[in-house]
C-alpha cells in the first residue's frame, strides 16, 4: 500500500508540472518596466500595455495578435538599419506607428513617439499618430480641423449681432489650469420676432464647472447670466435653450451636474462606464451606474414645462463636447440635437497620474520619456451602446459641407425648430 | 405481434438480471459540503489588486462501485460553486472588491483504496475530472469617477462569458475520507478532496499567455445506500 502512494504522489508530482507560467505583463504605464533601448523593445513595451490596459478591446476591429507578428519584425528591422550605422528617422518610425495604431478605434488615442537615436536629419522632436482623427478626415462631411474650425466660428459670432437679433452679447476668456487652455466662452441672448427669447451659449471646451465653481473667475457673470436666464426668465418669455457644442473639444464631465442636473427632480443614470480591471482584453471591471442629482443652485424643470432644449453639434465635437449632447438626448425629453455625427471619442479620461487607480488610460510623458499614449480611461455606454468611434448621430443632420462650411444654417434649424416647438 | 413482444420482455429480463449482478456491487449517496479554491493567479502588477481564496459550497451524487474489498472505482457528479476575491486596496479605492463565484459541474473519476473491514473505514481517492463552468457570478462595489469625485456603485450579477473564458476544465483529484455504515445498506462518509486544474480557465494570446489555474480543496459529507449487505467479518 505504502509502494502505491508512493506512485500516485510521484505521479501527481509529474501532472503538477504541466501547469505553465505567465508571461509577465506590464500593466498599462507600468513605470518600472520603462526601460528599453531598442525601437523593437520599445514597440513591444507599447503593444503589451495597449493590450492589457486598452479600454476597447470588446469593440475594437484591429487584431492586435496581427499588429504584433506584423510590426516587430520590421521593428527588428530598424535595430538592425540603426546598428549598421544608418539613420533611422522620425518618418521611418512614424510609418509603422502609423500602420500599427492607425486603425484603433479610440478616437481620443494620440500616440507620440520620440526617436531614441534621434537622426540629423529629422526636423520635429516626435511623431504623432492620431487613430481618431485619420478616420475622421476620411468621412464625405468633413471639412477642416478643429483648430481651423473655432477660427472660423469665433469670426462668425462676432458677426452674429449683424443676423439675428441680439438683446445680449457676452464674451470672456478664462484660463483653466488643469485643462492646460484658456477656453473662450459667448452668451447671446437671441430675441425671436414674437419677443420670446433664446439664451445661447457657446465655449470652445466643456468647462462649466472651474468657471461655477469659482466666482472670481472672468467668465463667472457670463456663465452665471446664462444659466439664469434659461431658470429665471418667465415661461412665456423663453422660446427655448441653446447650447452650441460645435468644435467643442471636451473637459470636464461635471460639466453634466449644470447642463442636466440643473433640470431634474430626481437622480438619474446618465450612462455606464467600466475600466480594465485585469490584464486580459475583456477582463472589466462591471458595468457602474453614472448617475446625476438634480442640482439647485440653478434649477428649472424643463420637462414639466415643456421648455426645448437644442444642442448643436458637429463632426469637431469631441469628447464631452459629444458626450453633452448624447447624455442630454438619452435623459432629457425635450432636447432635440441638431448638427453633424461627431467625432466618437466618448471613453472619459482622467490624467496619467491615475493609471494606477484605473490600470487604463493616458501613461508615459511627452517630455520626460520616448513615449506618450493618450487613450481613454474608461469605456461609457449610452442607452446600452458603446459610441466609440460614431459618436452623436443629430435627430436632424445639417452639414455645413452642403453651405461651404457656412456656420449659419445650423444654428437657423435650431432657431426655427424652437419657433415651432409645440 | 407476438416475436416482438416476447423479445421485449426477454430484453426487459436480461436488463433486469444484469443491473440486479451489476447493482450488487454499487453504492450510491448524495453529498454536500463547503470548498475552498485558490484562484491560481497573480496581481500581474496591479499593486494594490489582492487575490485571494473564498469559501463556497457543493452538493451532488457520488456513487462507487467495488471491485474489491480493498479498491474501487469512484464517480462523482456535483454543482461547485469555485469562489475567489478581489479587493482593492489603494486609499481612495479601499472599499472596491469582487467576489467571483464561479460554478462549476464536475466529474470526477478516482480509484478508491479501502482500508478498514468493520463499520469504520479509510478510504484514500486519486484520479481525474472534468469539468464545465456553467455560471460566473460577481457581486461586489465597483466605481465610477468624475473630475471631482469618485463614485462607488455596489453590484449582484452574473457575468456573460467571453472569448477568453475557457469553460472546460480537467484536472486532478486527490484525498481522504472516512465512513461509518450505520445499518448494514447505508452509511455516512466525510472526505476531503483536492481539485488541480490542469486547464487554464482564462485562454490568454499567443504573444501574452496568462494561464490561471484553479485550485479547490473540497470536504463534504456524504449519506450512502450500499445495494449490497455489509458483512460484517
Amino acid at each position: 500500500m505504502r509502494r502505491n502512494i508512493i506512485i500516485l504522489a510521484f505521479v501527481a508530482l509529474i501532472f503538477s508540472g504541466c501547469r505553465k507560467e505567465a508571461d509577465y505583463h506590464p500593466y498599462i504605464g507600468e513605470t518600472d518596466y520603462l526601460a528599453y533601448d531598442s525601437y523593437a523593445t520599445q514597440f513591444e513595451y507599447l503593444w503589451k500595455c495597449i493590450s492589457t490596459g486598452y479600454v476597447f478591446w470588446d469593440v475594437e476591429q484591429t487584431n492586435w495578435g496581427d499588429v504584433y507578428n506584423t510590426y516587430m519584425p520590421k521593428f527588428a528591422d530598424l535595430d538592425k538599419k540603426r546598428l549598421d550605422y544608418q539613420d533611422v528617422t522620425l518618418k521611418d518610425l512614424d510609418t509603422l506607428y502609423r500602420g500599427a495604431f492607425g486603425g484603433m478605434i479610440d478616437h481620443h488615442m494620440a500616440v507620440v513617439i520620440r526617436n531614441l537615436f534621434p537622426s540629423s536629419t529629422d526636423t520635429v522632436a516626435q511623431l504623432i499618430v492620431r487613430p481618431g482623427q485619420m478616420e475622421v478626415e476620411k468621412r464625405d462631411y468633413y471639412i477642416e480641423p478643429r483648430a481651423e474650425e473655432q477660427n472660423h466660428l469665433l469670426a462668425f459670432l462676432d458677426g452674429m449681432e449683424a443676423e439675428y437679433d441680439i438683446e445680449v452679447h457676452e464674451t470672456a476668456t478664462a484660463p483653466v489650469v488643469e485643462l492646460s487652455a484658456t477656453v473662450t466662452y459667448h452668451y447671446f441672448l437671441i430675441k425671436l420676432a414674437d419677443g420670446r427669447k433664446i439664451p445661447y451659449l457657446w465655449q470652445s471646451m466643456a468647462a462649466l464647472t472651474p468657471v461655477l465653481r469659482d466666482p472670481s473667475s472672468p467668465a463667472y457673470e457670463l456663465l452665471d447670466h446664462w444659466m439664469k436666464a434659461i431658470t429665471e426668465t418667465p415661461r412665456e418669455q423663453l422660446a427655448g435653450i441653446i447650447l452650441d457644442n460645435r468644435a467643442n473639444s471636451g473637459g470636464y464631465q461635471d460639466d453634466l451636474d449644470y447642463l442636466i442636473g440643473t433640470f431634474l427632480n430626481e437622480k438619474k443614470e446618465i450612462l455606464k462606464t467600466r475600466y480594465k480591471e485585469g490584464p486580459g482584453r475583456l477582463e472589466y471591471s462591471v458595468w457602474a451606474s453614472y448617475c446625476i442629482d438634480p442640482l439647485y443652485k440653478y434649477h428649472r424643470d424643463i420637462t414639466a414645462e415643456n421648455i426645448p432644449y437644442v444642442i448643436l453639434c458637429d463632426i469637431n465635437s469631441i469628447s464631452m463636447g459629444e458626450i453633452e449632447p448624447m447624455t442630454i438626448k438619452a435623459v432629457l425629453p425635450t432636447s432635440y440635437v441638431i448638427g453633424e455625427r461627431t467625432f466618437g471619442g466618448t471613453g472619459p479620461l482622467q490624467p496619467a497620474s491615475s493609471i494606477d487607480l484605473n490600470y487604463g488610460g493616458p501613461f508615459g510623458s511627452s517630455s520626460t520619456m520616448m513615449h506618450y499614449i493618450y487613450t481613454s480611461s474608461f469605456e461609457a455606454q449610452i442607452n446600452g451602446k458603446v459610441n466609440e468611434g460614431i459618436g452623436c448621430i443629430p435627430d436632424k443632420t445639417v452639414l455645413r459641407k452642403d453651405y461651404n462650411g457656412d456656420f449659419k444654417p445650423q444654428l437657423d434649424a435650431a432657431i426655427e425648430y424652437i419657433r415651432n416647438y409645440q | 405481434m407476438k416475436r416482438p413482444t416476447l423479445l421485449r420482455l426477454l430484453v426487459v429480463a436480461l436488463l433486469c438480471w444484469t443491473a440486479a449482478e451489476v447493482q450488487a456491487q454499487w453504492t450510491v449517496g448524495l453529498k454536500g459540503g463547503i470548498t475552498l479554491t485558490d484562484p491560481g493567479r497573480t496581481n500581474m502588477g496591479r499593486v494594490d489588486e489582492t487575490y485571494s481564496s473564498m469559501i463556497g459550497v457543493e452538493g451532488g451524487l457520488r456513487a462507487s462501485y467495488e471491485f474489491t474489498d480493498v479498491l474501487s472505482l469512484r464517480m462523482d457528479l456535483s454543482y461547485m460553486q469555485r469562489t475567489h476575491y478581489m479587493k482593492r486596496n489603494l486609499n481612495y479605492l479601499n472599499n472596491v472588491f469582487t467576489i467571483y463565484t464561479n460554478s462549476y459541474l464536475m466529474l470526477p473519476i478516482m480509484a478508491e483504496c479501502t482500508l478498514g473491514e468493520d463499520q469504520f473505514q479509510v478510504h484514500m481517492y486519486f484520479g481525474g475530472y472534468g469539468g464545465y463552468w456553467m455560471r460566473a457570478h460577481v457581486e461586489g462595489v465597483t466605481y465610477w469617477m468624475t473630475d471631482y469625485y469618485i463614485n462607488f456603485d455596489s453590484f449582484d450579477e452574473n457575468r456573460e462569458f467571453n472569448v477568453e473564458d475557457q469553460r472546460w476544465a480537467i484536472g486532478l483529484v486527490g484525498g481522504i475520507g472516512v465512513s461509518f455504515d450505520f445499518t448494514e445498506h447505508m452509511g455516512v462518509g466525510l472526505e476531503a478532496l483536492y481539485y488541480y486544474d490542469l486547464s487554464t480557465y482564462h485562454k490568454g494570446y499567443t504573444q501574452l499567455t496568462d494561464p490561471r489555474y484553479l485550485s479547490t480543496l473540497s470536504i463534504n459529507l456524504s449519506l450512502y445506500y450500499r445495494f449490497f449487505k455489509y458483512e460484517q467479518p
